[in-house]
């Protein structure tokens, strides 16, 4: 038995135990905390590990080639979908190198591993965590993609046994999952269906390789008198089409269910210092805006995204991707709401902030009693935006990298300075909905601060606007009905036009809406169905943030694009507080947050109250104990590399004298020189030297393919004459025979 | 069935699925569907994988003895639908217990549509017998290792082998008087059919024998044996004695056999019509002079399980000028039986394997073949090891390979 064989069970020994161990801790897990599907994974797991590969001939040694060959292509093209996806290609060509060096050695020392080299591996695997810590805490991009890249360069040295280079796959698996989780782009499909056949590709050489190996006698099939190639490429296509049927049909049958993140959604950026400001701080500023002028430019940036939004502005949006929210439900992406308006322009009354601190965890938490059943959207900011935090629903917790952050007092989430592209924070929030029964029966007096805020009208307001109000609700019985009333109102007699005519001087926005124009943007609809509702004796605001965006079912994300900027009513309704209602036509009449797929497996780990560990403080604590013992580590270190080094130092230098006798020979007769190169060379590709104390025969008696070789070596070295042409010739031969199996 | 590679990648599929909800990253939906896809894709495909493969074996000879060397011949094809990955085991009755050619595996890579393997081998037939090749089990993991399919192909083949026949030099049972004279001419003169030979003009009719026609596709005509010409009896002991149990070869019944068959082509040769007496219940007993090959079926295929020991066989028959007797166990109730017979004036040669002398061992039969001779039957003891065709051509009373 060779020592890596010995190695690679206790390896699959020590990890079944790893295993087990983590069985019992899940299982124990899983009873302290009551949820039951814990244990039916650990059963599960420790199912596996009994299954994992009992095929002793996997752990032996392998020296396939083309395995090994297929392995590389497999891992490099995790590192190139992971690099493609966060476009760190120098550390993917420093991994890529790093692999193929990898699989080199592990190929040379398969049958006996080569200690400094594992030493070497297992230091640089570490230093590869070290260096994941490091871009924790220094705002690196993707950390995490480093370190799977790299990590699994540095395991590439340990590809001993056919175990190994599937253990190896099965990392590339792991560097394709945390390339998935950041990718946004359906270009990375080709990686994974490149992924994909490549392991299948490893599959069917491995089981033809151990059918060839396995069985003494090989039936080659006799051709059939009509060639029918066509027909073995028909195999190949015959899986295609399947594969082309099946697996989008499992995708579409499987259901796709919320869940509580298993890391809670913090973000690990550097955390934002600044004070949360109620100003609105947009990265266009000083904005473009076109008033009455119908422009062909766009702009990333909506202009209601400001302290006050005027609507005599015109402009188009662009398709640029703002961001990218992941969320298990529809929703609107709310920004903030305006409540006073003079006529034209809209802005907000009150600027006073509600602040939350939020620790080392960078969890904010604004409800920490919520009955009902939440969700969750994590946002990835594509471009610079405003230090405004978007949300759907109604948000309860944020984790977000600042110390501090506010709610003003129309319920927006504010934060110290703009969003900056790359960021990323989560949001927690109970579902927006509303029940046109109770709603109706919400009935009562409102609030002073409902009053004093939610029932302004503009001096401009003309009276056929009130009457026009008074006209559309003298039906209605409830407000709720008037509401309704007001929305179908503007839905069904008014356009949508980006470019209505050009604000009148000294009008009234909403007048001339409504009874000039008739046509205009959701800014126009919106501030009409406010002040209709106000006129009506309806409290309501202008809200302002982002539609759903479109949904891509590949990747998971609502991709929200810059004309997906949006603007729409909440009204206020006694004991059950806003209610969104949209009057734009095109756009969803009644924008309810949209139902959340659950299944018992959806809140496993919402008990376990994960957010609540300090994990920052035990990753900074962590490094504050790897600086203190870094200097005593580094000293240790190169004592033993100089210890080591030494010893290496040592050998070469007693071969080296070997070498000077060996050179004599040579100066003397060159015509030796190309025996011994050989000699030397196979000695190394074949990993077993010729100890001081062994003849070349008695070498070349436990290594049968050295046979040939040491005969020659033994003419060149003890024969007075020079050997002939002939066996210099058989000397190169068997070297480049050598050179072209590897 | 599936293999622990597709519960791996079924349980990777599950993992990320769970982790896809966890985490609502489409991409792990894709990953997951992408991986059970394929398992479910490569299952589909691995159903008919096996299908439509039919084998044939042929075998180089017809006539067959113990101890040839025959070539064997496996052709599998497959008709439509390729198969990739297929491994099979041929297993060849006609060799030793112990020979590596028992059992050969074998393994096609690729076996396009329409397209055949063929594997020949020769192999040294070990042992006399009916012998049938099993059923072929074909097995395939492909493609790619997910599901295991297994496939029974009907290529029973059966192959009748002739025991060992060892030409005697003489012997001196039938050497005593000058070799009788041949009947082949003589159709009509007899009753019992010895054999057939080429339809020759003047032949009648209706003793053509259709069979052999059918056989062989010309006409053949029946001999007829000469009813006064004296012929050889042949006595074999079918009885199922307690014999030890082995897997060797080397056992006095299966020395019976080949002497017995040895003693028939002397006495063929000599011209001699056979006849057989032995227990017929296991085994019908051909009737009357035998034919030569009909002998060789016959003694391919007897095995020590008759039911009535020998001397009760002798009752009620009657014998042939000359009897044979081939004796692997000493009942020493055939020492009266044969004494008997030899004071009848019969020509008797008694036959004695001596089963101590065998791989096996058992009792020693030295004392039995005493007793024999002791009565005046001509008896030769035959041991495990010796020359016993020298034996039995030896002259009574020269001393060579006599005990």
């Amino acid at each position: 038995m060779t020592d890596s064989t010995t190695q690679s069970r206790f390896s699959a020994r020590m990890l079944q135990a790893a295993l087990y161990v983590m069985a019992v801790i899940i299982i124990i897990g899983g009873v302290v905390f009551k949820i039951w599907v814990a244990g039916a994974l650990a059963l599960f797991s420790v199912f596996m590990a009994r299954r994992m590969n009992p095929n002793k001939a996997a752990r032996s040694t392998e020296s396939s080639i083309r395995l090994r060959q297929i392995t590389f292509a497999v891992q490099m093209t995790s590192i190139l979908a992971a690099a493609y996806t966060t476009g760190l290609w120098i550390v993917a060509i420093i991994s890529i190198l790093i692999l193929a060096l990898g699989h080199r050695l592990a190929y040379q020392y398969r049958d006996k591993p080569y200690l400094p080299v594992r030493v070497a591996a297992f230091v640089g695997l570490h230093l590869a965590f070290a260096w994941m810590l490091f871009g924790l805490f220094n705002n690196q991009p993707y950390p995490q993609a480093q370190v799977a890249m790299l990590a699994m360069a540095m395991v590439s040295f340990e590809l001993f046994s056919r175990f190994n280079l599937a253990s190896g796959m099965g990392i590339g698996l792991l560097n394709l999952y945390v390339a998935s989780t950041l990718s946004r782009d359906v270009m990375f499909g080709i990686f994974l269906l490149v992924f994909v056949a490549l392991m299948l590709a490893f599959m069917w050489q491995a089981d033809t390789e151990d059918g060839l190996k396995d069985n003494p006698v090989i039936l080659r099939a006799v051709a059939p008198k009509r060639r029918s190639s066509l027909k073995v490429r028909g195999w190949g296509l015959r899986f295609g089409v399947f594969m082309a049927l099946l697996v989008p049909l499992v995708f579409i049958v499987t259901p796709h269910f919320a869940g509580y993140p298993i890391i809670p959604p913090f973000s690990l950026q550097l955390p934002i210092t600044k004070r949360p400001s109620a100003q609105v701080i947009n990265p266009a500023i000083p904005l473009f805006q076109a008033t009455g002028m119908l422009s062909s430019n766009e702009s990333e940036y909506y202009y209601g995204f400001s302290d006050h939004l005027d609507l005599s502005y015109r402009g188009n949006l662009s398709n640029t991707i703002m961001m990218y929210v992941r969320s298990p439900a529809w929703s609107y992406w709310r920004g903030y709401a305006y409540d006073y308006f003079d006529g034209r322009n809209w802005s907000q009354s009150n600027d006073a902030l509600l602040t939350f601190q939020s620790g080392r965890t960078r969890r904010f938490v604004f409800d920490d009693d919520v009955p009902e059943e939440t969700f969750v959207q994590t946002f990835y900011i594509a471009q610079d935006m405003p230090n405004v935090l978007w949300a759907g629903g109604t948000p309860v917790e944020v984790f977000f990298p600042a110390e501090e952050l506010a709610l003003d007092v129309t319920g927006g989430i504010k934060i110290g300075q703009p969003l900056n592209a790359g960021m990323i924070y989560s949001v927690v929030s109970t579902r927006q909905t509303s029940d046109p029964a109770k709603l109706r029966t919400a009935t009562g007096g409102y609030i002073d601060w409902i009053k004093s805020r939610y029932f302004q009208l503009p001096e401009t307001t003309t009276d056929r606007v009130r009457e026009l109000a008074q006209t559309i609700t003298k039906d209605a019985l409830t407000n709720y009905d008037k509401v309704i009333a007001i929305r179908d109102y503007l839905l069904t007699n008014y356009t949508y036009d980006f470019f209505p005519p050009p604000q009148a001087p000294n009008t009234d926005s909403v007048d001339q809406f409504l009874f000039v124009d008739r046509r205009g943007v959701c800014e126009h609809f919106v501030s009409a169905m406010v002040v209709l509702l106000r006129a009506a004796g309806i409290p309501a605001r202008f809200v302002v943030g982002y539609g759903s965006g479109t949904y891509n079912a590949i990747t998971g994300y609502y991709e929200v694009h810059a004309n997906d900027a949006h603007a729409w009513v909440e009204v206020y309704f006694p004991s059950y507080e806003w209610v969104s209602f949209d009057p734009t036509p095109g756009w969803t009449g009644n924008p309810e947050t949209g139902p959340v797929s659950t299944w018992p497996l959806s809140n496993l780990f919402a008990s376990l109250d994960l957010p609540s560990l300090p994990l920052g403080q035990v990753f900074e604590a962590g490094m504050a104990a790897f600086s203190v013992i870094v200097r005593p580590l580094i000293a240790l270190v190169l004592l033993v590399l100089s210890v080591f080094g030494g010893l290496r130092f040592r050998k070469w230098w007693l071969r080296r004298n070997v070498g000077k006798r060996v050179r004599h020979i040579f100066r003397r007769d060159p015509a030796r020189a190309p025996i011994f190169a050989a000699y030397r060379t196979a000695q190394r590709q074949l990993n077993t030297y010729r100890e001081q104390t062994q003849t070349v025969q008695e070498h070349a008696a436990t290594a049968p393919e050295l046979q040939e070789l040491a005969t020659l070596v033994d003419i060149a070295a003890y024969r007075p004459q020079p050997p002939e042409p002939s066996l210099i010739e058989r000397a190169r031969a068997w070297r480049r025979k050598r050179r072209s199996d590897w | 069935m599936p293999t622990s590679r597709a519960l791996t990648f079924l349980s990777a599929a599950l993992v990320l699925y769970l982790f896809a909800n966890q985490t609502q990253v489409g991409w792990l939906y894709v990953m997951s569907a992408l991986l059970a896809g394929t398992v479910l894709a490569a299952g589909f495909l691995s159903r008919g994988m096996l299908k439509r493969i039919s084998a044939e074996r042929k075998i180089g000879q017809v006539e067959m003895h113990e101890g040839d060397t025959v070539s064997v011949a496996l052709a599998l094809h497959k008709g439509q639908g390729s198969a990739s990955q297929i491994r099979l085991e041929e297993k060849c009755p006609l060799v030793a217990l112990d020979s590596p050619q028992r059992a050969v595996k074998l393994f096609i890579p690729s076996l396009p549509a329409g397209g055949s393997v063929e594997f020949d081998y020769e192999v040294l037939v070990d042992r006399r017998g009916l012998h049938e090749f099993p059923p072929l089990t074909l097995n395939s993991r492909a493609p790619f290792g997910f599901f295991k399919r297994s496939s029974v192909v009907q290529a029973s083949t059966r192959a009748l082998v002739y025991p060992e026949v060892r030409p005697l030099k003489r012997l001196e049972l039938l050497d005593k008087q000058n070799a009788p004279e041949i009947t082949r001419q003589r159709a009509g003169i007899g009753y019992e059919v010895i054999g057939v030979r080429p339809f020759r003009s003047g032949d009648s009719s209706r003793h053509i024998h259709w069979r052999s026609v059918a056989r062989t596709g010309q006409l053949m005509s029946k001999e007829f044996a000469d009813e006064a010409q004296p012929g050889l009896t042949l006595v074999l002991d079918l009885f199922a004695h307690p014999y030890p149990q082995t897997d060797t070869k080397h056992v006095p019944f299966e020395w019976m056999v080949k002497v017995a068959a040895s003693i028939a082509d002397y006495a063929r040769v000599k011209g001699y019509p056979l006849h057989i007496l032995a227990d017929g219940e296991v085994l019908p007993l051909p009737s009357g002079a035998v034919a030569w090959s009909a002998l060789l079926q016959y003694l391919a295929r007897i095995q020590p399980s008759g039911k009535r020991p020998l001397p009760e066989v002798f009752g009620g028959h009657s014998t042939q000028a000359f009897i044979a007797v081939v004796l692997p166990w000493p009942d020493n109730e055939m020492i009266g039986t044969l004494n008997n017979l030899h004071y009848k004036r019969a020509d008797v040669l008694a036959v004695v394997l001596d089963p101590e002398s065998f791989p096996a061992g058992g009792t020693s039969a030295q004392s039995f073949a005493s007793s024999l001779r002791a009565g005046g039957t001509d008896t030769r003891l035959l041991r495990f090891g010796d020359d016993w065709t020298a034996q039995l051509a030896a002259r009574t009373g020269s001393g060579v390979g006599l005990s």
